[in-house]
Order: C-alpha cells, then structure tokens, then sequence
C-alpha cells in the first residue's frame, strides 16, 4: 500500500482504514473534513514557513503487518547504563516483541475503551484539534488507520525506571500516537525518541497528547532524531489539571523538515509548566518549533526555553504564542529564544507572541539572534583552548542551558556528545565533580 | 625574551599603537603605566593575538619565534598570558572544566599526557588556597556573576595554574581591595622566576609595592615616551603625566 499525497483520494482511502487502538467516532468525520482540505503551501498562513515540497510529491509505502527491527537496530539508541521501560513502535505500530515492561513497574497500556471508562471526558478531547482552524495533518493525524498506543500512570503510582518509547521509521508514511494518561499525584519520566534507518526518506505525521491529573508530575523528553532525508511533523498537546506539573523537553537533532507543534493546556489553577527545546539543524535542513501556553486558570507558571544551533544553509523557526485568558490571574510567563547561527548562510526566524487578557500577571519574553561572541573564543583562545574546540565548547554550553534540566544524567550526556557530534566537534566535554 | 620593535597597530582606520620597541628578558619584570586611552590594554591584546587589532608595521619575537605568526591559542601554548583587564564571562562552562581544558590542550601541544582528574584536583587546590579563592567559583561558569575582585583573582588562578613564562597582567590590581591585592601579588610573585617575565599594566604604583618592577615605561598615545625604574612610579604617582607631556613637548621643540 502507498500513501501519495499529490492524489488526494487514494489518501482518504486510506485514512478510512481501521487500525488498532483507534477511538471510534473519530476518524469519520476527520476524513471527512480532510477531503475538504487542499495540502498546504508556502501560502497557507500556519504553514508558511515549513518546507512540505518533499511530502506534497512524495509517494510513501505504508508499513503493513510485518515487522523486520532486530535489537542490533536500536544499538544506537540506548542511553548509556540508563536502565529503562523499552516500548518500540515500527512505523507507528507497537512492536510487541522488542518491547519490554519490567514486572514491577506501574505503567500500563490500557484500549481506548478501558482508557473511555477511566477518563469519560476523552473522546471530546481527541475529537477537538490543537488549531481553532482545521489543519491538514492534525485531520489526517485523526484518521483512524492509525491508532493510539495508551499508558496510563495510576493515581499516586511513581514510575521509577524511564518509559524510553522508540519509535522507528524504516521510510514509510507511519502516524505514531501517543496517549499518555497521569492520575492524581503519579509521577512518570518519558522519553520519546524518533529515530530510524539511516537511509529512510519516511515520513512521520505524529500525536501525542498528555493528561496530568491533579498533582500529577510528567517529565517528558522528546528526541527527535529522523533519518537526514526523512520528514517529521509532530503535534504534542498536554491537558493540565490542577497543581500538575509536565516539564517538557524537545530536542530535534535530525530530519529533512522537523516541526514540533507542543502545546501545553493549564486549565487547571497552580498548575506548572516548563516547556524547552533545544533544535539543532545542519546542511540544507529544517527544524522548526511552534508552541501554545494556554494559561485559563489562575495562579499558573510557565517557564518556555528554546535555543537554536543551525549552521550550514539550515532554517530555523520558534513561533512562540502564550495566552493569559481572562480568569488566569497570578500567572507567571517567561518565554526565552536564542539562536546560534554557525554559519552565514543559516538563518532563524523568531516569532513571539502574548495575549494577555488578565491584568495581575507577570509576563516576560525575549528573543535573539547570533553568533558565537568573537570575545568569549579569544579569551578561550588566550588559554590554550584551539579555535574549533573553542566553538564546540561554547555551543555546548548554549545547549546544555537547557539539557542540564532533563532529569536523567545519563540522557544529558548521551545528547550533549549527539550534538557535539554532529557539529563535527573534536572533542566532547564531561561535567566535572 | 620578548622583543617589540616599532610595534604599531590599528583598530577600525584608528592608529592606536604608534611604535612601540620593548626588550624583556627572563626574570625581568617591567611596568606600563599610562593614562587611560594611552594604548595599555591594545598593546596586551595585541601580543595575545586578538585579531581585530591589526598590525601595520613592526615585528615581535618571543623565544625566537615570530609571535605575530602565531594563533592565539599558540602563543598560549608557548606561554603567553593575558589578565584581562576586563575578564570575560562565559555562561555554561564550568570554571574547573575550562581550566582543564586549557591545561590540558597546552601539554598536549608539548606532547604530554592529559592530567589525571586526582593530580589537577591536587594542584587546583593548592593554587585556590594561595589566591584565597572560595573553592565554590571553581565549579560556577566562568566569571558569571563573579564580583570584579573575584574575577580579578580568578585570571591570577588561571595564571598560577597554567604557569606561563611571559605573563601579561592589565590592570589586574584595579578594583580590588587591601586583601584581595596581597592575595593577587602572592599568587604573582609565586611565578616570578628566573625563567619568567612579567609585564604588568598598571594605573597605580600600589601593585608595585608588592611586586617590584625592574623597569617602569610610561606609555602615552600608544608611544613609550619614557622608561625608568622603580622611582619613575613614585614620580608618576606623585606628579601625575603632565609633566612628561611638558618634557616631550620641550624636546620636539
Ligand atoms: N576595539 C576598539 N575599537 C575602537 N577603538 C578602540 C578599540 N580598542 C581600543 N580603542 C581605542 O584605542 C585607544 C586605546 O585604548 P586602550 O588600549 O584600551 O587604552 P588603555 O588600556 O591604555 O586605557 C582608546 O582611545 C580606545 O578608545
Ligand atoms: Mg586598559
């Protein structure tokens, strides 16, 4: 089967196909809406700046119920001695066989009607979108023929270990989808990690979304480490109840075009969010970032970091929006973006934006754009440190600004000597004792 | 050791050094005072490498190589030190992890081994204790949110550490207070050796009651106008540079 999305109706076919872990009632109505759809193009306002002419004419085959991934295959993806809850999805579906739950953990895969009964209030949810105006992939993404993997935290359960959920493209068209259910005062680490075959040109159109009951602490960390040729866009949603807290972290290391739409939902009162991404993007590559804090409830904070790293001819966008509705007094905002541009021809557009509709809140964003500073390499320079090695270390110390917060030593480092890496750096760095 | 000759140098189109010569030898230790502006803080950067100062005529040689040859990072390899006037901040990097670094690319430019973790623990100690430098700005970035002493005695750390042969100090002594300036001299005049030069820059003749100097140059819109001993510093700090203009201005006419 292939999914061609220059022909619109053997698209739609598709979409009406039914998967597992599908929510019933759902997908019906985004085919339908999807028929009413053109793709978007550089003209379509929330798409702009997104780089799809390889998705629009590309023509990509559709994993069907075969698996080929050997553990040799995921050596590149483990964390050092970080021991974790391994999940894999192949191409969007749950690969049971390289999946492994330790006994005693708390975590569970539940089916949509299990999670239905666990939390009435679901299905409304995945029916709305993440955009007022319907959105080709978010309706595509809806379609059913891909389902819903669902991990459900129960109430004051504490998972321990990191949940490392891999999911790998070996180049099809696959819609990976997450549902990540937090009762009261649990407390989950998860990692997400996008990566594949390194001659993949797949394309990944992806959801997932979290629910944090009350007192509930998520700590999420995103990987996003598609093969060069592939293309990923991924829409993450967070619905945060009261005194919830879900610190996200999403690191875009690789792909064609990258775009991260993370919004987060405080819609209920203290609840806390940190939202942070670090994206780095190199030869001709896209990363881009697009993200909603929407504070409805007062006493709310939000603390939202991105920095960029692109050099090369990459592009790179932060479109940052927070909303402060009318009721969300006491909120406390702070939005900040930097880009390191590494070389003359990269660029990186930033794009702040506040709606404040609340008179007692504190708001704070700022937003910049540069190089390396030519006085921090000479003072390094003067010490003995060489001039490559003097750029490496201060693009490290820009990355790890936000790394550092990612609660599991073992994921810092791994992702610090990833980007070292791939900025063609001679050395890697260690954090001294 | 060190051997300027008509060193003249400009930033932006602006002349700034206009024909500096300078002999030191090892074991010397020569002052630069000046008035602000005079071209002290140009001339250091300039022999570290900085390159948006351009040389337009003049030549150094250090140890017998061309210095204005070398790379930044060569001259430090060599042994060239700079103390910032104005010590730059650098968020993310550890000010331990830095200076081993830097160690560590020295001797591997000599062919030696990178330190052991346990031996530079050894030696960083030692030199915090001499400095008086609280062991808690080893692990902060460097100099981010250091006070001006602080950053003042963390570059002399750096110095004792490192241990440079020709150590370039500007205006190291300024800003700081009684305390701080003995722990900077003791940490300067643990250096000083047969073996090593210093150059210091200096506004006040304060730094040199601590660290005696051989010989004191007065540098004036980016020319030595006058060279002297220890005395020319009691002099100047007495009488301020008025009367060394009143003096070139006899002579030219
Ligand atoms: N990067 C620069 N760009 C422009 N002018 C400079 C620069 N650096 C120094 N100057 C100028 O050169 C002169 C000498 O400066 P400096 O060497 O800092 O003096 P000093 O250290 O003796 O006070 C001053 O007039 C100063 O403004
Ligand atoms: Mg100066």
């Amino acid at each position: 089967m292939t999914a061609d999305f220059s022909q619109k109706s053997g698209l739609v076919k598709l979409a009406g196909l039914t998967g597992a872990g599908a929510f019933p009632g759902i997908s019906e109505k985004a085919v339908k809406t999807l028929e009413t759809l053109p793709f978007p193009d550089r003209k379509t306002e929330f798409w702009k700046y997104s780089r799809l002419d390889g998705v629009k004419s590309g023509s990509f085959t559709v994993a069907g119920n075969s698996f080929s991934l050997t553990e040799p295959d995921l050596e590149a993806v483990r964390f050092g001695s970080a021991e974790t809850d391994r999940i894999v999805l192949e191409d969007g579906r749950l690969n049971q066989q390289m999946t492994a739950i330790h006994s005693g953990s708390p975590v569970r895969m539940l089916t949509p009607d299990q999670a239905l009964e666990l939390f009435p209030g679901l299905a409304d949810r995945l029916t709305g979108g993440t955009a007022a105006i319907p959105d080709y992939f978010a309706e595509l993404g809806k379609t059913s023929f891909s389902g819903f993997l669902i991990l459900f935290l129960p109430a004051g359960k504490v998972q321990k270990r990191p949940v490392h959920l891999i999911s790998y493209t070996t180049g099809t068209f696959s819609q990976p989808k997450l549902l990540v259910l937090s009762g009261k005062s649990s407390e989950l680490t998860l990692i997400e990690h996008f990566t594949g075959k390194s001659s993949a040109a797949g394309f990944t159109n992806s959801d997932v979304r979290f629910l944090t009951e009350e007192n509930a602490v998520v700590h999420h960390v995103r990987i996003v480490d598609e093969p060069a040729e592939s293309a990923h866009i991924g829409r993450i949603e967070a619905w945060m109840q009261t005194n919830s807290v879900w610190n996200s972290r999403v690191i875009t290391l690789g792909g064609k075009m990258v775009r991260n739409q993370i919004t987060a939902r405080l819609e209920g009162e203290g609840a806390n969010c940190r939202m942070e991404g670090v994206y780095l993007a190199t030869g001709s590559s896209h990363a881009e970032n697009i993200t909603l804090i929407d504070h409805q409830k007062p006493n709310g904070t939000s603390q939202e970091t991105f920095r960029g790293i692109l050099g090369g001819e990459a592009t790179g966008v932060f479109d940052g929006k927070i909303i402060v509705q009318k009721g969300a007094q006491k909120t406390f905002a702070n939005q900040s973006n930097k880009n390191l541009l590494l070389s003359d021809q990269a660029t990186a557009d930033a794009k702040p934006q506040l709606e404040i509709y609340a008179d007692d809140v504190k708001c704070y964003h700022g937003a910049t754009v540069g190089q390396l500073d030519e006085t921090q390499l000479f003072y390094l320079q003067s010490r003995g440190i060489g001039k490559d090695m003097a750029r490496a270390l201060l693009t490290h110390a820009f990355a790890l600004d936000v790394l550092r917060g990612i609660p599991v030593p073992a994921i810092v480092t791994w992702l610090d000597h990833q980007i070292l890496d791939r900025l063609n750096s001679p050395v890697h760095f260690g954090e001294e004792e | 050791m060190l051997s300027i000759q008509n060193l003249h140098a400009s930033v932006g189109g602006k002349d700034i050094l206009k024909g500096i010569s300078l002999e030191v030898k090892a074991g010397e230790v020569h002052a630069i005072m000046g008035p602000n502006g005079s071209g002290k803080s140009t001339l250091s950067k300039v022999l570290a490498g900085r390159d948006e100062y351009e040389v337009t005529a003049g030549s150094v040689s250090y140890l017998g190589k061309d210095l204005l040859d070398l790379s930044p990072e060569d001259r430090a390899r060599e042994g060239v030190f700079l103390a910032f006037q104005y010590p730059v901040e650098i968020p993310g990097v550890s000010n331990i992890m830095f200076l081993r670094t830097a160690l560590n690319e020295i001797r591997k430019y000599h062919g030696r081994e990178p330190v052991e973790a346990p031996e530079f623990l050894k030696l960083v100690r030692e030199k915090t204790r001499i400095l008086d430098l609280d062991e808690s700005l080893l692990k902060r970035p460097v100099n981010e949110g250091f006070s001006g002493g602080e950053k003042k005695r963390n570059e002399i750390f750096q110095m004792a550490v490192l241990e440079p042969k020709l150590a370039i100090l500007d205006e190291t002594d300024s800003g700081l207070d009684i305390d701080a300036l003995r722990a900077v001299s003791e940490g300067i005049n643990k250096l000083k050796s047969s073996e090593n030069a210093i150059i210091m820059v200096t506004h006040y003749q304060r730094l040199l009651d601590y660290i005696v100097p051989d010989f004191v140059h007065v540098l004036l819109n980016g020319k030595i106008v006058k060279s002297g001993n220890r005395e020319l510093a009691l002099e100047l700090e007495e009488k301020g540079y008025d009367w060394i203009r009143e003096e070139l201005k006899e002579e030219t006419a």
